[in-house]
This record gives structure tokens, sequence and C-alpha cells, in this order.
């Protein structure tokens, strides 16, 4: 990031710091909280060490329905993306169900992972697991039905074949395209879990939001929707690093 | 080792972690106990 | 509170954040015991998808009708033409409210009652979103300590004795481990006994301030600040405030459990046959039961949502320090 960039973003930030300790002025525990409230908060429930689980169980569900959506999604989607017959049998069912959010599925998935350990995480998980999934199906197939002919007949003519083939030619050319899916799917998934923590958990930063808002405490509601927005911006930045590094090791880094 | 691999196995490392930290945290995976137990419900309202 | 004792059973408290993820957890299998509202528990007997039973009561009153400080409001009947927040649909909060506007002869149009989230009540009455609130504690205690509240009925002065939560088990965790339900029930008529009725012994794992030392915090014992007091409900304040029962403010608490005492009630705990009759009574005219209506063919009964017989079982004792031991504490 360049010092100007910084300087600027960083500008952006006061601003809104200091418009909402302006409109905040005077309010107590209970009323919306202002910043210094927050930061308060932030300290105590870090201090308890109430936020460490919470953070941890929410990382937790992201990182598995992720690394599946993911895991299921990439093959599927490019296996959609090279035979034109799957993609016209089964894109229309993708297409349908990516509009569903996630958290209507809630009351069925508690019931679907009911009476075995860790129940309510199965549950969130495989919310999560829907929320990247479509996303992720839905780039990987575009990258792949997209390919440019160019490639494909010039690697066919100096006789790449079978796993080579896709080694090299199908996977770099799709890469960059499925990356941005993954980096779109993640954030997704972030925003998913923690309203489907409100709902269905007992632990989680969706939880802590309900919860401090059951206990009449708005400084830990606020305190724990800047760790919301700080765990997402770190999540976002570790993929735009994985991004940034694929991508350049194919020559392909973008400006 | 390929760069790919490597991608994959931080993957594997964190999620392996971050499971294991949330089952010492939120499910007492690691803190025997040999009384009976069970969860009682509530909202907190009366 | 039977988390405090060293033998026997350990009861972990679940603090949910909504009723249907506590109904759905049940369901589940997930879960087999819960304090869960009155009409709520019948209505969940009567669909049958999992077999539960109320076994006793927690508490008995502990709501109130809570309108602003300024309000011209005297009685019921001067609500008439107004809006009034309840908890839930299926709450005997509801009940309660067209009760009383049958016994006022209000008409369904005369009071719009809006189903609101209880912790934002107390705020959207500040703001006017609605001119009076029904609710179970703290919510109502709420609006009063922070002064722009007022209560206008407490429960004891409208349906004495009213029933709010009902602790009920699933029929499942009552046929494989009957004593396991025994010794809850008889747990917490032990806990509202010593509530009601206590003197000023601690609970063992509780601590006077001035009296603990760097082990007590060590050892994770509850400690009590001298200046709060140290009766049983005080007692049970400290601890309730915790994170892992209510998560509120003790002060909250102590309002709650002592302006006035019998604002909430630990005993008279039984489950009785005519008060249930009442509710579902209600409960039937409101169209709870819909899904599978209460004929003379398939009928609905006390004992199909009631089992009393763990009430019968011997009264356990608390952890209690010695009277001795409190006196040394005092004197120090």
């Amino acid at each position: 990031m360049s010092p100007r960039a910084l300087l600027l973003g960083t500008v952006g930030f006061a601003i809104f710091i200091l418009s909402w300790h302006l409109a905040t002025l005077g309010n107590q525990i209970g009323d919306l909280p202002g910043p210094a409230m927050t930061v308060r908060g932030l300290v105590q429930i870090a201090g308890e060490g109430v936020l460490w689980e919470n953070v941890v169980a929410s990382v937790f569900r992201v990182a598995w329905g992720f690394c599946l959506a993911a895991g299921i999604g990439i093959p599927l989607g490019m296996a959609f993306g090279w035979y034109p017959r799957l993609r016209e049998t089964f894109n229309p069912l993708v297409q349908s169900l990516r509009p569903i959010s996630p958290i209507a599925w809630l009351p069925f998935a508690v019931i679907l992972f009911g009476g075995i350990r860790m129940s309510s995480d199965l549950a969130a998980i495989f919310l999560l697991f829907l929320s990247a999934f479509f996303p992720i199906v839905t780039a990987s197939t575009s990258a792949v039905a997209s390919l440019d002919l160019k490639y494909i007949r010039s690697a066919r003519n100096f006789g790449v074949d079978g796993l080579a083939f896709f080694r090299r030619v199908v996977l770099p050319a799709s890469l960059p395209q499925i990356l941005t899916g993954l980096r779109l799917a993640l954030g997704i998934a972030w925003v998913v879990v923690v309203a489907a923590e409100m709902l269905g958990v007992e632990s989680g930063l969706g939880y802590q939001v309900m919860d401090s808002r059951n206990a009449l405490r708005m400084d830990f509601v606020s305190a724990a929707m800047v760790v919301i927005a700080a765990i997402g911006l770190m999540l976002d930045m570790a993929m735009a690093r994985v991004e940034a590094t694929a991508l350049a090791r194919r020559g392909m880094s973008r400006r | 080792m390929s760069q790919a691999l490597k991608i994959l196995l931080c993957f594997a490392a964190f999620l392996a972690g971050v499971t294991l930290l949330h089952g010492w945290l939120n499910l007492a995976w690691f803190e025997p106990s040999n009384r009976e137990q069970l969860t009682v419900a509530h909202l907190p309202v009366t | 509170m039977t988390e405090q004792s060293t033998e026997g059973t350990i009861f972990h408290s679940k603090r949910y954040t909504s009723w249907p993820s506590m109904t759905e957890d049940i369901d589940a299998g997930n879960l087999h015991a819960a304090f869960i509202l009155a009409p709520l528990a019948m209505q969940m007997a009567r669909q049958g998808k999992t077999k539960v039973k109320i076994v006793h009561l927690g508490h008995r009153d502990g709501t109130a009708i809570v309108v602003p400080t300024d309000s011209k409001v005297e009685s019921f009947a001067d609500l008439r033409g107004t809006r009034m927040a309840i908890p839930h649909r299926y709450a005997n909060q509801r009940i309660l409210v067209e009760r009383m506007m049958a016994e006022y002869g209000f008409s369904e149009d005369d009071l719009k009652l809006i189903d609101y989230p209880p912790p934002e009540m107390p705020a959207a009455l500040k703001a006017g979103a609605f001119e009076s609130y029904i609710v179970g504690e703290p919510f109502a205690a709420k609006a009063e300590m922070d002064g722009f509240g007022r209560v206008l009925y407490h429960t004891k002065d409208i349906w004495p004795n009213f029933i709010s939560c009902v602790l009920i088990v699933t029929q499942d965790l009552i046929d494989r481990d009957p004593a396991l339900v025994q010794e809850l029930v008889s747990g917490i008529t032990a806990s509202g006994k010593w509530l009601d009725e206590g003197d000023e012994r601690l609970l063992s794992g509780l601590v006077m301030e001035s009296a603990s030392n760097q082990d007590d915090v060590d050892s994770g014992k509850v400690i009590v600040p001298d200046e709060f007091g140290r009766t049983p409900r005080l007692q049970a304040a400290v601890i309730a405030a915790q994170r892992r029962y209510y998560n509120q403010n003790p002060e909250l608490l102590k309002f709650v459990l002592t302006k006035p005492p019998d604002r909430v009630k630990y005993t008279e705990l039984e489950l009785a046959r005519d008060e249930f009759a009442e509710i579902q009574h209600w409960a039937e005219k409101l169209g709870f039961f819909d899904s599978r209506p209460v004929t003379e063919d398939d009928p609905f009964d006390f004992l199909d949502y009631c089992d009393p017989r763990f009430e019968q079982g011997r009264l356990r004792d608390l952890p209690l320090q010695d009277l001795a031991s409190a006196a040394a504490e005092g004197a120090q």
C-alpha cells in the first residue's frame, strides 16, 4: 500500500470515528455507544476471555464451511465448465438455489444435524458451506467455460494431453477467476456466520451480539461489531495475498 | 515442494489448529469429568 | 445453582437468545431440559413432534405491565385504543393480557398487541413505539431503574401466582433416567425454598469480599461485595449475574429480586391442575393448538403435558456454609 493510500485511508476512518463520537456524545451504557465506550467494552470482553472463545468459534465454522465448499465446489464447477451437457443439466438448478439466503436453511440444518455431537457447529458449517459453495461453483464453471480456445488448440498441437493438459493448461488459465470466486465466497461466508450465530447457536461473534443485546450491554454489541470488521478484513487480506502470490508466480499479476 | 502444496498445507494446518482450539475453548474436549451432566436451557428472561 | 455443589450431577445452564432455537434443539434431540414459556410448552406437547412433559415451575410472578413514568394511564381501562408490546405470541403474558381485555370488555381492536423482543422493550417504550409493554423480568425493572418507566401492574395484583416459564424435560429423559429428573426438580425446589425462606448463611463457593483472599479468586469462588448484602436473594443475584447464567448487571437483578421482594416468588412451585386448565382454556381459545385441535376424540389433559410425580421426592439440602464460619468471617 502506498503512503498516500495509507494516509487517505486513515483520514476516512478519522472522519467516521469523529462523527460517530459527536453523534453519541453524552450517551450512557444502554444507549447507542460511542467509540470510547466501544473501546472500553472491547477491553473488557477481551480481558474476560469471552471474546476469544467466540472469535475461535466463528473462525472455526467459517474455515470448515469454506474449505468444504472449495473442496467440492471447485472440481464440480470445473467439470460443469468442461462438459457442456453436465452444465446444461445442473447449472439451472445451481443458479436457482443460489439466491436463497443460507439463513433460511437454518431450521432444517438444525434438525438435519440434530442429536449428534457438535450438532450446532455442524448446522452452522452446513450453512457456511452453502453460502460459499454457490459462488465458488459459479466462478469455477465460468472460468473453465470461457477458456481461450487458442490455448486449448495449441496445447493439443503440442501433444499435451490427459492429466498434464489439465495441470499445465486448464488449471493455470482458469485460476485467476477461481481465486477471485474464492475470495468473494470467503467474504460472503463471514457475513453469513455472524447472521447464523444470531439465530441458531450459543457461541461465536453473532451470539456475542445477540447475547449482549439481551444483557442490555450495547457497548459489547458495538465492540463485537468492531471485532467482526477486523477479522473480516484480515480474512480478506489473507485471501488477497494468496491470490496475488498464486498469480504472480504465473506472470499474471494484475497491474 | 510446489507452491500449491504449500498453500494447501497452510490451510490444513489452520483448520486443524482452529478445530483443536475451538474444542478446547468451547466444547471442553480436554476436561475429563466422571460426574453425570445435564444441560438445562433458558433465556435471560424470567 | 446446582453447579455450586461438589457432588451429584452437574447441571449446565445454557443461555439461548431465542425461543425457536431452543425448541428446534429439543426437536433435534440436542437438548433434554429447558425453562420455556408455559403455553409454548403445551403447544410442543400437543404437536407431539418430541414428547415433552412439564415437571416443575422455576418461579412464579416476575412479570409486569410497564407504562412511561409521565403516562396518564392509571388502570387497564385507560389502555383502550393504545398499543402494547408482548414478548411472544405463545407467551402466558399474552394470555394474561387477553384475559384482562375480556374482563374490561375490550374488543379485539381496542388494544393492539405487538410481538417485540424483550430486551428492546424498554428503549422502544422510551422512543414511543408503543404505550405499554408486558414482559418478564428483568426488562420491566430496567425501565423502572432507569427512571422512564413505571409498573402499572405487577402480576401479583392481576393474576396472583402467575406462571411465565415452566421446566420441561423430554419424555425420553424421563424414561431413560428418572433419577436425574428427580435430582433436578428437587434441586430447584430446594433452591426456591432457600431463596424465599433461607437465612444469611452463604452458599458454598461464595465468599464475602472483605473475607476473601487471593486463593478464593484463583479457585474461582464467587465474591459477594459487602455493601451488596448477603440474604439468599442477594447471593442469588450475584450468582445469576455471572456470564454462565444470566449475564446481567447484578444491581438490576438485585432490584428485581428485592423491590418489592414478592415481585418474583420461588415457593409453591408445584404444578396445579386448575392453573394449567385455565392456561389451556385460553390457549385453545386463542388458537395455539390449531395444528391439532382439541376435540372429544382427541383430548388433551393435564397429564398429557404435566408429570408432577417428581415433586413428591425427598427435598435435598443445599450446600450451605455453617453460621460459625460466617460469624468468623464477619469478625474479621
